[in-house]
């Protein structure tokens, strides 16, 4: 029986899949006091899971560096001034194995009898409230870019 | 029978503590933009009424200030009267004027001259103040600058009727 179990994995493992991604990109926010209204970003997980009868599913958000303006603007948007639902998008938490990232989703079940969001093949929209808090407000007139990291794992 | 149950479920195990010893990940991102919108603003203050019976100069104070985006490169601060809204007029049926002819502007230590000289500020006929470069960070963002123009009247006919002449001098900032 172990040796059919062992020679099974490879083929099986092949065939799963795992996407994160959004539903849209973010509109501008407007920098016009010390926070901005707050967007919609919907995050979309697609998973398909065929080798094993189970597994969790974990889903994070996070920024790796501050956003930024152009030209020899030397002024930054913190990271930290980036909120998920209202709480800093850097949480000080190692969550999906990166620091600081906010989770999404975490260690969902998903199984083999499961339906839905719980089945072994599957998706889920999460919907998260962004906007940007606190930062200041002597801000040099610009556009400032940054990038939010999204990661998705099943284990 | 009980011994085949038992194979089954241990090799169901085998495989699926197998096949994720390490995690499968997927990642992606998304952009986050913001924009913060410039400001440029200006005014201008200190000219009192010129006694036509012996017109002195003055001085034009000009306050100008902005916060403005990278891309920008100079400030230009200008003077003009505009032919039309800007002419002096008197009151009443008093249909003498004093127009943009006889208004002159000096910069600096410069001689006075027509206050629509030349052009400026994207304008055709005006008296250009004053260029500030904008290189630095520091030059762009909150700055206060102060500026000032002599104003004087030259060329008004002796024969105006007596009265009260009432014009308007546009101050101009022009970011580009």
């Amino acid at each position: 029986m172990v040796l059919v179990a062992a020679v099974s994995v490879p083929a099986l493992y092949a065939q799963d899949s795992l996407s994160i991604g959004v539903q849209s990109t973010l509109p501008k926010f407007q920098l016009t006091g010390t926070t901005t209204s707050t967007n919609n970003l919907v995050v979309i997980t697609n998973w398909k899971v065929t080798s094993t009868l189970f597994a969790h599913l974990s889903t994070c958000a996070y920024m790796t560096g501050p956003m930024t303006g152009t030209g020899n603007n030397t002024d930054t948007i913190s990271q930290n001034f980036v909120q998920v639902n209202g709480a800093s998008i850097v949480t000080g938490s190692t969550n999906c194995g990166i620091p600081s990232a906010t989770p999404i989703v975490t260690n969902q079940l998903i199984w083999i009898l499961g339906s839905g969001n719980s089945a072994l093949s599957g998706s889920r929209s999460n919907p998260l409230g962004i906007s940007i808090s606190g930062y200041p407000s002597n801000l040099e007139p610009d556009t400032y870019t940054g990038t939010i990291s999204l990661i998705a794992s099943v284990q | 029978m009980k011994t085949k149950w038992v194979m089954v479920v241990l090799a169901a195990i085998t495989i699926a503590s197998t096949a994720f010893a390490a995690p499968n990940t997927a990642t992606g991102s998304t952009p986050i933009v913001a924009t913060k919108a410039e400001s440029l603003s200006i005014s201008a203050s200190g000219l009192t009424p010129f006694d036509l019976g012996a017109p002195a100069s003055q001085t034009l104070t000009i306050n100008s200030s902005w916060n403005l985006v990278p891309a920008r490169a100079s400030v230009a601060i200008c003077a003009y009267m505009d032919t039309t809204t800007g002419t002096m007029k008197g009151t009443g049926t008093n249909t003498d004027v004093i127009d943009q002819t006889m208004v002159q502007a000096k910069v600096g230590a410069g001689s006075f001259a027509n206050i629509n000289a030349a052009a400026g500020c994207g304008l055709p006929a005006v008296t250009s103040v004053k260029s500030y470069a904008l290189s630095t960070q520091a030059d762009r963002k909150n700055a206060s600058k102060t500026d000032t123009l002599g104003i004087q009247l030259n060329g008004v006919p002796a024969t105006l009727q007596a009265d009260t002449y009432t014009g308007a001098i546009t101050v101009v900032a022009y970011a580009q």
